[in-house]
């Protein structure tokens, strides 16, 4: 621990935590020039007052002896797993120096560049794709997962409007989580979430878990519901079919008057459009009329029958649901789900009897719909071989009973708001929503409506075959391997990865032997570090990061912009600000882009970039000439953004600013002038579209999934079970202490790992005694690319089909004695080729088959 | 966004290709010539007719719609908020830019 600033005056400094994405407010108390306490600053909405554990312990991190606080460059030539990169520290000329010779090198063919920038601590999110996309490269990503993500803001932003869901835990009555721990161990403003989720439960809300994984939410619920992997549009076709065609429950005005419900259908899977304007049509049945969706004589959508229009004879979409979800009744989805018809009945009823819909509840003296029940979804959904359809009609069942955007109901968060600037979803094509809301002015949405017209790519991660999907990055070690069978040469291949201080070779894709491979094929790594991880291993050069303790920014984390609370709760803004000063060896990550930037040429092209993102009025916005320090930079955005009174002095006083939020902000549902889908009419022609161009290429893909309706169709390892080899499927689920990767070196996280047997397998107390194996043994994980050992934690709280492993362990980098050899790293087990890919979303399947012997 | 007053005929327009464009286009800038009075969509459809389907792709999510990811400038000024593709150009700097879409995971 560094004791160098001696005889300093004890202070506290009011920031934000930098531990993951949330950015809760904290109080962090200096003695003597030494972090000594972290504590939750009550002032802050983001988590009022609340902290984890990873907060708690964040200057264990700042302290870690192993940090990286110079530049290094790489001796050794060789690269790959168990290979000694020969350190040696350089300066910061060299660094750079060496970079922009290199990004010179590759200046006239620009998509040789890819920045990983998946740092959604803070402000580098923006800073570092501005700088790839200034530069010219199409590969900038600023998601990387391989599941989370995928399926969730394409489908909020057409279904909601906004980033993320989430319920609304002020009024819900019945809450349904499948394969997420919100508010009890994951996601969104977490901390807050935390203290809303008890409130709901103690005030009687119903909190039912389905998971394969009877972990830390399923330990609060009132009912937990194993379910076998992959199986959840068979269990959310299987609710649709009980509430519309066994119970008749659904919100008949809501989906005849706020989704595409009524918009009618031609036997061609399309919606029959008006001959001259191209919108499409709907029956009325108050004047018995064929109209479009905006006329404004509409009165009476018929969700009904079947009508003549144009020559052709079509029928609502809604009608087309319930009968598509007539082929799922209970009883047969029991066999894929292994749920009990009985019990999908049961929960399916109370919850439709709990939405009552109907009812209105007075807010602010504001009349709103009242939907008290929500079924909430995230990353345990999406991470299937049809990620997309195993989520979508979760979705849906909320949207069948109008508990979208109103009290109690589902949420999206950081669609609509009106302080500091407006921002607010829109609608678009065919009157649909189209335009998601975001306060973050330079926000392209991650939507998948209406999508593009697929191409022959030009991009090395193929993005042009998957027109409805956001992000494509998981695709590059497949197409690395062949990319002539995608029309792409040599030529295309990239040469310069710039990567965040993350770590993508544990979290980013499968197969260990595919990821090494595609980070050999790079001709040039640089990245930021805070710590020698496994991906840092195959850098050039290693560029130091601050510390969350150390760094500046105005954007304190996704959640900030895009995940706070949902609800009523006030708006808040803060500024993340130093606690203590950095070595001087260190520098701004801010403040070397833009050194990098003007060494290319391209410093005006990142301002223009930066200006817009931010939304930098014209008095504030940064001009082309000049370099600022971050401290400027973040003075000119709070000021901006706030006005002249709210200057970055003023944020290192007070940190937080609060403003509340109005009802229609909390609940924009009806105030929103755009339909939501019940029938997803646009993947039928953009498949059309796909398979012409896969055709061209000679690619035998299966586009089945570009389908209106959701059927659910199995993942490879549904079938590999069934053939016999394997006999388990592993899955992945998270610990309330542990975000990604960050925290695994921390000495205290460490320790309450080791305290829960965080770093064993799960495996049912059943299975374990049938095959001999005993609570701790040690044990063969084998999956069909991968063999681990591992220690096994007999538990009876998860499905007998399943293998669970938890966190981002299974480190093997040197720089990381604490972790070094700790846990499983669950990607490693994935197979990693097109066949695990959803065609749709490009989510990277996450259910595994495995063997466990000794 | 400039108004032109010059008796000049024609106008000359440097476009400035950011992100995913330059691959498409195959260069960081062009140098343009527009009957005076031209738009914004002029500019595109005469890269569409250009450059083809790869760009007109990208570019377009439907006749006369930008794609979501899609940002233009008009002599430093974002076209949303001076009349979009109608936007008459003057000798104009254009920046054509495509940014990534913005996901978490």
């Amino acid at each position: 621990m560094e004791m160098a600033q001696s005889n300093l005056p004890s202070r506290v400094i009011t920031t934000a935590c930098g531990m993951c994405y949330v950015g809760c407010g904290v109080k962090v108390r200096v003695d003597d020039g030494v972090v000594v306490n972290i504590e939750g600053n009550p002032d802050n909405p983001q988590n009022r007052g609340k902290m984890c554990a990873k907060g708690k312990s964040a200057f264990m991190t700042h302290y870690n002896p192993h940090r990286v606080k110079t530049p290094l460059r790489r001796t050794n030539s060789e690269k790959g797993f168990g290979v000694d990169p020969g350190w040696v520290e350089i300066t910061w000329k060299e660094a750079i120096d060496t970079i922009v010779s290199q990004l010179e090198r590759i200046r006239d063919n620009p998509k040789k560049f890819w920045v990983y920038a998946w740092e959604v601590i803070g402000d580098n999110n923006f800073w570092l794709p501005q700088l790839g996309i200034a530069f010219g490269s199409p590969h900038c990503g600023v998601a990387t997962s391989p599941t989370c993500g995928k399926a969730i803001h394409p489908v909020e932003f057409f279904s909601g409007g906004g980033f993320h869901q989430a319920p609304d835990l002020h009024y819900s009555s019945y809450c349904i989580l499948v394969g997420t721990q919100f508010g009890i161990a994951s996601r969104s403003a977490f901390n807050h979430n935390v203290l809303d989720m008890a409130e709901a439960r103690s005030r009687g809300m119903k909190l039912v878990v389905v998971d394969p994984v009877g972990g830390h939410a399923a330990s609060k619920a009132d009912e937990w519901i194993p379910i076998r992997p992959g199986t959840d549009t068979a269990l959310a076709n299987s609710m649709l079919h009980v509430l519309l065609n066994e119970l008749r429950i659904y919100d008949e005005p809501f989906l005849k008057h706020r989704t595409n419900a009524p918009y009618l259908v031609g036997p061609d899977g399309l919606y029959i459009r008006d001959a001259a304007t191209n919108e499409p049509l709907i029956h009325d049945a108050g004047d018995g009329k064929v109209k479009t969706h905006d006329d404004p004589s509409l009165a009476d959508p018929s969700l009904t029958g079947t009508y003549e229009a144009l020559g052709q004879r079509g029928r609502p979409s809604f009608e087309l649901l319930r009968e598509h979800v007539a082929k799922y009744p209970p009883e047969t989805t029991e066999k894929i789900t292994t749920i009990p018809a009985a019990t999908v009945r049961r929960i399916t009823r109370e919850f439709g009897e709990a939405a009552r819909i109907g009812e209105t509840i007075c807010i602010d003296g504001v009349d709103l719909p009242f939907r008290p029940v929500a079924v909430d979804w995230a990353r345990g959904t999406q991470g299937h071989k049809h990620g997309f359809h195993n989520c979508w009609p979760l979705k849906l069942v909320n949207i069948v009973v109008g508990a979208v955007n109103v009290p109690g109901g589902i949420l999206s968060t950081g669609a609509a708001g009106k302080f500091p600037h407006h921002w607010w979803p829109e609608s678009g094509t065919d009157g649909m929503l189209e335009h998601g809301g975001s306060i973050m002015h330079g926000f392209s949405h991650a939507k998948a409506f209406p999508g593009r017209a697929p191409t022959t790519p030009i991009r090395m991660d193929i993005g042009e075959l998957f027109p409805l999907a956001s992000h494509f990055q998981t695709l590059l070690p497949i197409t690395l391997e062949n990319p002539a069978a995608y029309g792409l040469s040599e030529a295309d291949k990239i040469e310069v990865l710039l990567h965040s201080p993350t770590n993508p070779v544990l979290g980013s894709w499968g197969d260990p032997r595919k990821v090494e491979n595609l980070l050999k094929s790079l001709h040039f790594i640089f990245g930021f570090a805070v710590e020698i991880n496994e991906t840092t291993l195959f850098d050039d050069i290693v560029l130091p990061f601050p510390s969350s303790l150390e760094r500046y920014d105005f954007n304190c984390g996704t959640a900030q912009n895009n995940l706070g609370p949902c609800g009523q709760d006030d708006f808040c803004w803060s500024v993340r600000q130093p606690a203590v000063e950095a070595a001087p060896s260190m520098r701004h990550p801010q403040e070397v882009i833009q050194e990098i930037a003007e060494r290319l040429g391209i410093l005006g092209n990142l301002y223009r970039l930066l200006n817009h993102t931010y939304g930098l009025k014209s008095e504030y916005a940064l001009q082309p000439g000049k370099r600022y320090l971050v401290t400027e930079f973040i003075d000119r955005a709070v000021r901006s953004w706030f006005g002249e009174e709210h200057s970055l002095d003023w944020f290192r006083e007070h940190n937080v600013l609060r403003h509340p939020k109005g009802v229609d902000e909390a609940y924009i549902n009806p105030f929103l002038k755009a339909r939501i889908p019940v029938y997803l009419e646009h993947f039928v022609t953009r498949g059309k579209e796909l398979k012409a161009v896969v055709g061209k290429l000679g690619l035998d893909w299966d586009l089945s999934d570009y389908q209106p309706l959701s059927d659910w169709r199995p993942c490879p390892s549904y079938r590999a079970i069934e053939e016999g080899e394997y006999d388990l499927i592993a899955v992945h689920f998270k610990f309330p202490y542990v975000y990604g990767a960050y925290g695994n070196e921390n000495p205290w996280i460490d320790e309450l790992c080791e305290a829960t047997n965080a770093y064993r397998i799960l495996l049912n107390s059943a299975v374990g005694k049938a095959k001999g194996i005993a609570n701790g043994d040690t044990v063969w994980l084998q999956s069909p690319v991968h063999k681990v050992r591992a220690t096994v934690k007999l538990t009876e709280c998860i499905h007998p089909e399943v293998v669970g492993i938890g966190g981002h362990f299974g480190h093997f980098s040197p720089g990381m004695p604490i972790s070094l050899g700790k846990g499983v790293n669950f990607n490693s087990l994935l197979p990693t080729d097109l066949e695990h890919i959803d065609k749709i979303s490009t989510a990277l399947d996450h259910c595994v088959q495995v063997k466990v012997y000794k | 966004m400039k108004t032109t007053t010059s008796p000049q005929s024609s106008i000359a327009v440097r476009v400035t290709f950011m992100g995913e464009m330059v691959s498409i286009v195959g260069q960081r800038e062009l140098l343009m010539t527009f009957p005076e009075g031209a738009t914004v969509g002029e500019l595109l459809a005469s890269l569409s007719t250009t450059y083809g389907d790869a760009f007109t792709c990208r570019v377009f999510s439907g006749p006369g719609k930008l794609q979501h990811s899609m940002l233009m400038f008009v002599d430093g000024e974002n076209i949303k908020g001076c009349g979009g593709l109608a936007a008459t150009l003057g000798n104009s700097e254009v920046d054509v830019i495509m940014l990534p879409m913005f996901a978490g995971g």
